[in-house]
């Protein structure tokens, strides 16, 4: 399927669910056609199944997150048609969580190469994904609970960049063990 | 008496040359489950970024990793230039290409050696790391540097290859393509690295494709995943290259360490052809769409947008999320490094595997990691097993394949 396709496909799925589109870059044979596409964290995992009717296996790359300042923006990144020469689709599904709530589920029963990712989206952002265990994968015990190093809000590692010299006191008093 | 025991290894290991942490249950011998941990050595680089001009981050991106310093500043490029739409000069798509072609032969024989090094064949590391010495020789009289290249610019790049360096390249890849047999012998024939390396470490392709391993460690799973064919960039496009699986040395697919090995092998042939090709093509031109640094850090600041580049590193798929807000940097920046994703593999390839193939099976998704020597066995009596005592086992095990293949004999 080439990206028009795919964006048609999710268009009759999903309807008004889904803010689909593509964007270009590149000119000849270095053009690159990008699908993006916004959906809601509670329709997340029905779109991520849908991506199996579209092809067996498709290929998740990473989930990367920007704090907006009221929302939680995760952007999973996957790549349609691999393997084929010239014609893989690069596809991005974005998720926006509220910072009051900012939960999502798991697609780990799907695509078990995600758990890494979304395990480092709860310890960098501080959102909770279920069905995820909460365990420190990415960041080291010094980091103090709480903290998530990918917020721009109270919540981020500024303070403790500002003040390095106290990171020694939070390992002793516990740091991140919980 | 239960027979069970935990066995973690690193953070800090020389078969882990970046520290990361392997707990493993083992019965016996036996490898019964692997879990890992990161975060020893998280040096918060995009942070940095994210307070940061893009272009004081092409300084940061080379320092990611100390092999992948042309993909990591390229993917970052790519990025940018995809949310400023500039259009790169043609020949820098070339000498983009020609550089990271040779990233790829010095990674891919750096690792050879490694690999000879974990199952006991020190004297074949000694020869693989001084048939790299020509490549680096190579990048040296392009970019002034072995290491740290300095060569990436948003736009194009800072240097050109002259005609003056061809003769040189040409005479560099005629050295690779004369030891490549006696690479190929050493790695893919003797019968001892086949002892250690066949039906060891094995990730099925549906493991491969579930648990989303990318680059050689894909491949070697006969699954055709190539950001360079699939995707591609730079020059790639209008080379002539196929995806390369190991069949295409052994005809078939076993998807065991062999078949890794077997993967990197054949890529360095691969690398040769490809530079050798864009030196045929490389057209003449401007190697810089924007001279002018303080007109292009204009540009780079007052631009908003978001874009996904996807590179193919020595290890594999590369990816640099980017997301501009007209600001002086970043407001987002993500690299995803193709370790990241083949970590998750490692448990299937280890899981089953003896304590003595631990090094070479952990070894051939060729980990970016650093050197140091560290490893604990915890059991009852705090037994300490030192990492020359494991890589003592993974030579024990080498020794006694050798002398009962000469037995047979």
């Amino acid at each position: 399927m080439n990206p028009e396709e795919i964006v048609e496909a999710f268009k009759k799925e999903f309807g008004e669910k889904m803010e689909i589109g593509i964007r270009e870059s590149g000119k000849g044979k270095r053009l690159k056609k990008t699908i993006w596409a916004t959906v809601d964290g509670k329709d997340f995992h029905k779109v991520a199944e849908y991506l199996f009717v579209l092809q067996p296996h498709p290929h998740f790359s990473v989930s990367s997150g920007s704090d907006t300042g009221r929302e939680i923006e995760i952007n999973n990144h996957f790549v349609l048609n691999q393997g084929n020469k010239l014609g893989a689709v690069p596809l991005t599904i974005k998720v926006k969580l509220p910072k009051r709530k900012p939960e999502m589920e798991t697609i780990t029963d799907l695509i078990p190469g995600a758990l890494i990712s979304e395990q480092e989206k709860m310890e960098m952002l501080g959102i909770k994904i279920k069905g995820v265990p909460e365990k420190r994968v990415f960041t080291d015990e010094s980091m103090p609970s709480g903290v998530f190093p990918w917020r721009k809000d109270s919540k981020g590692a500024d303070k403790i960049a500002r003040n390095l010299h106290q990171a020694g006191k939070a390992l002793r008093k516990g740091g991140g063990k919980k | 008496m239960s027979n069970s025991f935990e066995i973690c290894i690193g953070p800090i290991h020389p078969a882990l040359k970046e520290p990361i942490q392997l707990d493993f249950k083992v019965e016996g011998e036996r490898v019964t489950d692997v879990s890992f941990r990161l975060g020893q050595v998280h040096r918060a680089i995009e942070w940095a970024g994210m307070r940061r001009n893009p272009l004081q981050i092409l300084y940061l991106a080379e320092r990611i990793c100390g092999i992948c310093n042309i993909c990591h500043p390229m993917a970052f490029s790519l990025a940018m230039e995809s949310i400023a739409g500039i259009d790169v000069p043609e020949r820098a798509h070339y000498i983009r290409t020609i550089n990271a072609e040779l990233e790829r032969i010095h990674s891919h024989v750096l690792w050879a050696g490694v690999a000879a090094h974990e199952l006991g064949f020190d004297s074949v590391m000694h020869y693989t790391w001084r048939v790299r010495e020509k490549v680096l020789d190579i990048i040296e009289m392009l970019n002034g540097n072995r290491i740290t290249k300095g060569l990436f610019m948003i736009g194009g790049v800072r240097r050109d290859v002259e005609k003056k360096h061809y003769a040189k390249i040409r005479e560099a890849l005629q050295y690779y393509r004369d030891c490549y047999s006696k690479l190929e012998s050493i790695l893919l024939k003797d019968k001892s690295v086949k002892a250690r390396t066949r039906e060891i470490g094995i990730l099925t392709k549906k493991d491969a494709l579930e648990l989303c391993a990318v680059g050689p460690t894909v491949r070697a799973s006969g699954v055709k995943k190539d950001v360079r064919m699939d995707l591609p960039y730079a020059a790639y496009p209008f080379l002539d290259m196929d995806c390369i699986t190991p069949d295409m040395a052994t005809g078939e697919v076993r998807c065991d360490t062999y078949d890794r090995i077997a993967v990197r092998v054949l890529e360095v042939g691969q690398s040769i052809e490809l530079i050798e090709q864009c030196l045929k093509q490389l057209p003449s031109g401007p190697v810089l769409a924007e001279p002018s640094l303080q007109k292009l850090l204009v540009q780079l600041k007052s631009v908003e947008g978001e874009a996904v580049a996807f590179q193919e590193a020595p290890r594999g798929e590369l990816i640099h999320y980017l997301k501009m807000t007209a600001q002086d940097s970043p407001h987002t920046w993500k690299v995803r490094a193709p370790t990241y994703s083949n970590l998750l593999p490692l448990v299937p390839m280890l899981t089953g595997c003896e304590i003595a193939d631990i090094p070479i099976v952990a070894a051939s998704i060729d980990p970016c990691m650093s050197c140091a020597n560290r490893a604990v066995l915890a059991d009852k009596g705090n037994t300490i097993l030192s990492m020359d005592a494991l890589r003592k086992k993974s030579i024990e095990k080498t020794r006694r394949i050798v002398k009962g293949a000469g037995k047979n004999e």
